[in-house]
């Protein structure tokens, strides 16, 4: 029964499905285009929108995760770390489904990048709070500043603009989703 | 709460050395000052504010979207009537506007104190111009921040203002990116960006801003027909401005101190202040082609040699009277003699009968003692029509590798971008 108010108290429906839904819809539409953005070291950068896509997804998952009912949470009778984990691992699992049904590499970039993203977010998360939504986006920023080479082959720290078939993105994105998902259930501090 | 406490408290403040540490990494990579800038203060302001303006107006928006989501969160906005909503937002965002002006203003000190470069009104009107700009996106975001949860409009925020902005440099058509508030990239010797160049981005997301800040008045009849018509107005007069405008901004040219010198056949000679160290040599000069035409039987009488250099990218084609030469640029290579000699020619069209042109030059260069200058002229057109030759078909091997639908994409891109940089 418990589950009930935990859904409702995280907005499950409203805020996680939008954000998922127009994230999904960005990578969908848009996520091939290039944009070329002022860079640190070649002037310009073109930069895949693939790399900027998740945010408004990890956006809601923030929202919905910070959306908490403090007093029934903080007492130890109901554990909800693990549906917070659950909820954010389904949110993105869902993402990877569509991009093995369809088949898209774009697709499965930017699924990779939700993983790697919200996992950022959520590592971040313990120590600074709800402030922990704008380190995807600080990232982002950092990548199109130092990266020094263009998309199909950029460098190996920026994973973000990797293309969906490079194995070592997808291990990064697999191990800071890990530890995030593991933050989330295991640190359940009320900070904000 | 005191200005101390609400900077300490503030997370425009917090998130600072995240920014500012970003804003000066760019500067140490390709945002210090150009090279070839001859201390001239428009291209030493201009070229960072290139690379961080639209990320200071990002950082703007998302930092009073934060503010202001907060601002909800904690009742302040709608539970506090007898506080005004103006200055409730004003003490919130002064900080955020603190942070994000010094993200401007760190690069562009940097830059004129390593060029060691006294700033002029004309060079800080890209500036000021970022600077308000900054504060109408503050306005913005916080508007946005007071309807959704600052987890989302701040993240959100950041991200499309900043692409936005910046893409607006790689789209057509060009008015684009004279309204869309990114500064300006490169101004060159002797150019300054007019007050034309710099109120419409300013009208138009400060319209934006007016008109949203005009909702938050509590008597709603009079508050949505007046930002309306504050919105439909800064819309409409921005984009009648610059929607004529090619890729470059309305700029003033030659605004730079000139230093000239009175030669006995009444010539003046005229170089930039900064880089006249050669100007006694280049006035030499000029007074002896002038000497050898004139026993050759030719006579020439300009009344001003001046330096093309203050000219900027509109190069301007000399009169009888007046010639317009790149005297430092020859002169830097010791090649101005050769220069004053095309210029004394005079040929009266952009395109010379060639072989016409070259008997003229040839004649005038024996005649002037630069037959040197004359040979390594020729050879060097020589030159690069030869590598212009062998990068292109190396260019055409590689598209020929490319598929039917790829080629046509190159072709219709290359066609476009050849004449780009011509405005």
């Amino acid at each position: 029964m418990s589950m009930w108010w935990w859904m409702k108290a995280r907005r499950t429906h409203s805020v996680v499905l939008s954000g998922l839904a127009i994230s999904l819809l960005l990578s969908l539409t848009i996520g091939s285009e290039e944009v070329e953005l002022p860079s640190l070291v070649s002037g310009m950068q073109q930069a895949v929108l693939t790399m900027f896509v998740p945010i408004p997804l990890v956006a809601a998952l923030m929202v919905s995760l910070e959306s908490r009912l403090p007093g029934i949470e903080a007492s130890s009778v109901r554990r909800v770390g693990g549906w917070d984990a659950l909820l954010v691992s389904a949110t993105v699992g869902f993402w990877f489904a569509l991009a093995a049904v369809s088949g898209s590499g774009v697709v499965a970039a930017s699924a990779r990048n939700a993983a790697f993203l919200a996992g950022l977010m959520l590592l971040a998360r313990p120590w600074v709070g709800e402030a922990a939504v704008m380190v995807p986006v600080a990232w982002t920023m950092v990548v199109v500043a130092f990266n020094r080479r263009p998309a199909p082959d950029p460098e190996p720290w920026t994973i973000l603009p990797e293309p969906a078939s490079a194995p070592h993105a997808a291990l990064a994105a697999a191990v800071l989703f890990g530890i995030g998902i593991s933050s989330v259930m295991f640190i359940s501090k009320d900070k904000s | 709460m005191k200005f101390k406490t609400r900077l300490r408290s503030s997370f425009a403040v917090k998130s600072s050395p995240f920014l500012l540490g970003l804003v000066l990494f760019y500067y140490l990579g390709d945002a210090g000052p150009p090279p070839q800038n001859y201390g001239h203060a428009p291209t030493v302001v201009s070229f960072p504010l290139f690379y961080l303006c639209a990320f200071a107006y990002a950082a703007a928006s998302a930092l009073a979207a934060w503010e202001s989501g907060s601002i909800r969160k904690f009742g302040v906005w709608h539970w506090a009537p007898q506080r005004s909503r103006y200055r409730i937002a004003a003490e919130s965002l002064m900080p955020v506007v603190l942070v994000s002006w010094s993200m401007l203003v760190l690069p562009v000190s940097l830059a004129l104190v390593e060029t060691s470069t006294l700033p002029t009104l004309a060079s800080l009107g890209p500036l000021f111009e970022a600077m308000v700009l900054c504060v109408a996106h503050a306005v913005i975001g916080f508007a946005v921040g007071l309807y959704l949860p600052r987890s989302v409009s701040a993240p959100v925020l950041a991200v499309t203002t900043w692409i936005v902005i910046a893409f607006t440099i790689s789209l057509d058509p060009p008015w684009l990116r004279q309204i869309s508030g990114l500064c300006f990239e490169y101004l060159m010797f002797g150019e300054a960006l007019t007050f034309s160049a710099l109120w419409p981005p300013i009208l138009l997301a400060g319209g934006v801003a007016l008109a949203v800040a005009v909702l938050w008045m509590k008597n709603r009849f009079v508050a949505i027909p007046v930002a309306l018509a504050i919105l439909l107005t800064g819309v409409v007069v921005s984009y009648n401005e610059v929607k004529d405008r090619g890729y470059f901004p309305p700029m003033a040219t030659g605004v730079t101190e000139l230093s000239c010198a009175q030669s006995p056949g009444g010539t003046e000679v005229c170089m930039p202040k900064v880089t006249a160290s050669a100007l006694p040599r280049v006035a030499r000069t000029s007074q002896s082609v002038l000497a050898d035409l004139r026993s050759a039987g030719v006579e020439r009488s300009p009344r001003l040699i001046t330096d093309s250099l203050a000219d900027g990218r509109y190069l301007r084609p000399s009169t009888d009277r007046v010639w317009r030469i790149p005297l430092t640029r020859a002169a830097a290579q010791n090649g101005e003699r050769f220069q004053i000699v095309i210029a004394a020619v005079g040929f009266t069209c952009a395109r010379p009968d060639p072989v016409l042109r070259r008997a003229v030059l040839e004649w005038v260069a024996g005649v002037t003692h630069t037959e040197r200058e004359w040979q390594q002229a020729k050879a060097r057109v020589e030159q690069e029509r030869s590598s212009a030759d062998a990068a292109a078909t190396s260019m055409v091997q590689g598209v020929h590798r490319k598929t039917k639908a790829q080629q046509a994409k190159w072709f219709e891109e290359s066609v476009h971008a050849s004449c780009r940089r011509d405005g």
